[in-house]
């Protein structure tokens, strides 16, 4: 499915994960300074976004929201902990099903586990209080348009919901919402901040009769006021509830904003009942994913400025009229992604490699161990590679001045060599080639013939066959102190023993199939 | 992992291989030497430079870049001087081809972002000392590099063990 490719890209993402919270908390801070109330409920949103930009994997990071924002809503409730457990729980369960998707709980599944919590999960919590409160809701807020009987867990899950992506909620309930108060829809986000900074203080005041900053949490209001306060504490951000509080404060300021709230609102409603009903089927991720989306659609809207052409409609329109467009919205959006991601991933890897390399490099070249830093390393090994070519240049040149010395012997032997052993194909093959040749366990008698057979000028030969046999093997770190000394056992090695493969062994060259290799 | 593994069982392998190779293209040039007078010795140290490369590239065959360019500018090198007049003019207007082409491809901005050692000319000195090492993303180069390192101490190691045999003899 394209929208779990997308929400898998976007949970692979850190960097777009980054920039959107960026951008949430961006259209969230104005929000925050200008209103002194809602900074009681706002802490915990910012309270939660950091968790979102701290943690790659979103999903990881929702459920970490999740489970840190209700303690500080719930500590009143004496059965806090089985139902936090109990919520924790769900969404973990939930976060599979999802297909660990980043928005899983967005709009459906942090609403459905609100609900199912109480529905699904009797036995844990034995409050009967809670259970009056929370089963109550969707009928109510499809019966009766104002969310009065909302009890704080939906308005706290829809509050979560906007930390976890304000943009998405600010773009579309926020200007629904504003839109009917008379401001103007193309403004950015801050000023509208201020009509429902309004409305809502005033209201708050109004039905609390408490001071507006000293509240440190909802749960304070909780305590003289069980259900409303909660509901405003809670309700104060999330976009639906906030309308309604204002005008039941004021008094009926906008019936129009009114009615399309609660219409989104029973809309929204419905969908959660549709949850409840389509959660133990399998038909769930895909849903949840399907919501997903559409409300990642509405928070990719923000940014890009289309949430203006949606401005002037009521809450249900944009819902629509984003389902329209939800498509090939989302078919960009993940091949975009995608390819960042890809690009990001082939970038990774191939720097990794690189670094490979170079550890490699640094154990080749002595003296490179200690240096950090790619360009004093390049340089390190730029300077070893002239150092080692000149040094072949040097050694070519001294080979040159010393090899006319060796020059004769060299001849005389593969003279001999191809006199004796006329197994050997042609005299122009090098003086490896017949050490190797000659080393053949079927050419050993000739050979132990021809040595044997050879006078004074033999000598000379086998010094030659020895030293070369030590040079090839490489055992021997100095030969010159090695050759005068061994040299009588391993003339008698090679004389007596036949030229045994062994003996060449014990000189310190390595096994025949390494010389018989050579042509 | 084959690579960080360079054991010494392998080393010395490649030590004996280095040393049939150059030994053989030694005594091959040994052979056609004496042919000529003892007083070029310039032309002489040359030459044993050029076989001690060509036995590196022929152990390592054609599958790595360093040697296959190494194999191929020695083979090309009978032509090259046959002819020299003309294929000095052919190789100054190529090498000023190359450059225009890396002046061009360094001005693309792509491929100057993913640069990993960053503007200094060292890359640059690299690629001109590693042989075929002109036209090679940055990880090639490394590892060309890495294995060509190998090659020439292993190489520089067996010229060394030779010089000693041959001068206490």
């Amino acid at each position: 499915m394209a929208g779990e490719d997308e929400i898998e890209g976007r949970n692979r993402d850190d960097d777009e994960q980054l920039h959107y919270n960026s951008t949430n908390l961006s259209s969230d801070w104005p929000f925050n300074s200008s209103n002194d109330l809602t900074n009681t409920s706002m802490a915990m949103v910012t309270s939660s976004n950091p968790m979102n930009n701290n943690t790659p994997c979103s999903s990881a990071s929702m459920i970490d929201s999740f489970c840190h924002t209700p303690p500080t809503i719930w500590d009143h409730n004496p059965t806090n902990p089985q139902n936090l457990g109990a919520f924790c729980d769900m969404n973990l369960q939930n976060n599979p099903t999802t297909s660990s998707s980043s928005l899983g709980f967005r709009k459906g599944n942090l609403h459905t586990p609100s609900r199912n919590l109480d529905m699904s999960w009797p036995p844990p919590n034995s409050a009967i209080k809670r259970g009056g409160i929370f089963i109550p809701p969707p009928p109510a807020a499809t019966s009766t348009m104002l969310p009065h009987t909302l009890s704080q867990f939906p308005a706290d899950s829809g509050f979560i919901e906007r930390a976890a992506r304000l943009s998405s909620f600010s773009a579309g309930n926020f200007e629904d919402m504003i839109n009917p108060f008379g401001n103007g829809p193309e403004s950015s986000l801050s000023p509208y901040s201020r009509p429902v900074q309004e409305g809502f203080v005033n209201g708050f005041k109004s039905t609390s009769g408490e001071g507006s900053k000293d509240i440190p949490l909802p749960v304070d209001c909780d305590g003289s006021q069980p259900k409303n306060d909660a509901r405003q504490g809670g309700s104060g951000f999330s976009g639906n509830n906030l309308p309604g509080e204002a005008e039941f404060s004021e008094g009926g300021q906008d019936d129009t904003s009114n009615e399309g709230l609660g219409s989104k609102k029973r809309r929204r409603s419905d969908q959660d009942t549709d949850y409840n009903q389509v959660k133990r089927s399998p038909q769930t991720p895909n849903e949840s994913t399907k919501n997903n989306t559409e409300i990642q659609q509405m928070g990719d809207k923000n940014p890009n400025s289309i949430a203006n052409k949606s401005s002037g409609k009521h809450g249900k329109q944009v819902s629509q009229s984003s389902d329209g467009q939800k498509e090939e919205y989302i078919h960009v959006r993940a091949r975009r992604g995608q390819a960042t991601n890809s690009h990001s991933l082939a970038e990774r890897v191939r720097r990794e490699k690189i670094s490979e390399r170079m550890k490699f490099l640094q154990d080749l070249v002595p003296g490179c161990s200690k240096v950090t830093g790619k360009a004093v390393m390049l340089d390190e090994i730029i300077n070893y590679v002239q150092s080692l070519q000149r040094q072949v240049e040097f050694l070519s040149m001294k080979l040159a001045t010393v090899n006319p010395r060796m020059d004769f012997n060299l001849e005389g032997l593969i003279a001999k060599d191809m006199l004796e052993s006329r197994g050997v194909p042609s005299a122009t093959l090098g003086f490896g080639a017949d050490m190797a040749m000659a080393y053949n366990p079927s050419q050993m008698a000739i050979m132990q013939g021809g040595i044997s057979g050879l006078g004074s000028s033999s000598d000379a030969v086998r010094r030659t066959i020895n030293s070369h046999l030590m040079a090839i093997g490489g055992v021997y770190k100095d030969p010159t102190s090695q050759v005068p000394s061994t040299w009588d056992d391993e003339l008698n090695n090679i004389v007596q023993m036949g030229l045994n493969p062994s003996s060449t062994q014990n000189l310190g060259s390595t096994p025949p199939s390494h010389l018989k290799a050579e042509p | 992992m084959s690579a960080p593994q360079p054991t010494s069982k392998n080393r010395t392998s490649l030590k004996i291989h280095l040393a049939c190779r150059f030994l053989l293209a030694l005594n091959s040039l040994n052979m056609k030497r004496s042919a000529f007078d003892h007083t070029q010795n310039h032309k002489r140290s040359h030459r044993v430079k050029i076989a001690a490369y060509a036995s590196m590239a022929s152990v390592v065959g054609p599958r790595r870049a360093w040697s296959r360019a190494i194999l191929w500018k020695i083979r090309n090198r009978g032509v090259l001087t046959r002819n020299k007049k003309r294929v000095h003019h052919r190789t100054t207007s190529l090498r000023l081809h190359r450059h225009h082409a890396r002046l061009t491809r360094r001005r693309n901005p792509s491929r100057e972002h993913v640069n990993p050692f960053g503007n200094s000319g060292l890359e640059v000195k690299l690629r001109k000392l590693v042989p075929g090492a002109e036209t090679m993303d940055p990880c090639g180069l490394l590892d060309e590099t890495a294995d060509y390192i190998k090659h020439l101490a292993t190489q520089v190691e067996v010229m060394k063990t030779l010089v000693d045999l041959y001068s206490t003899i």
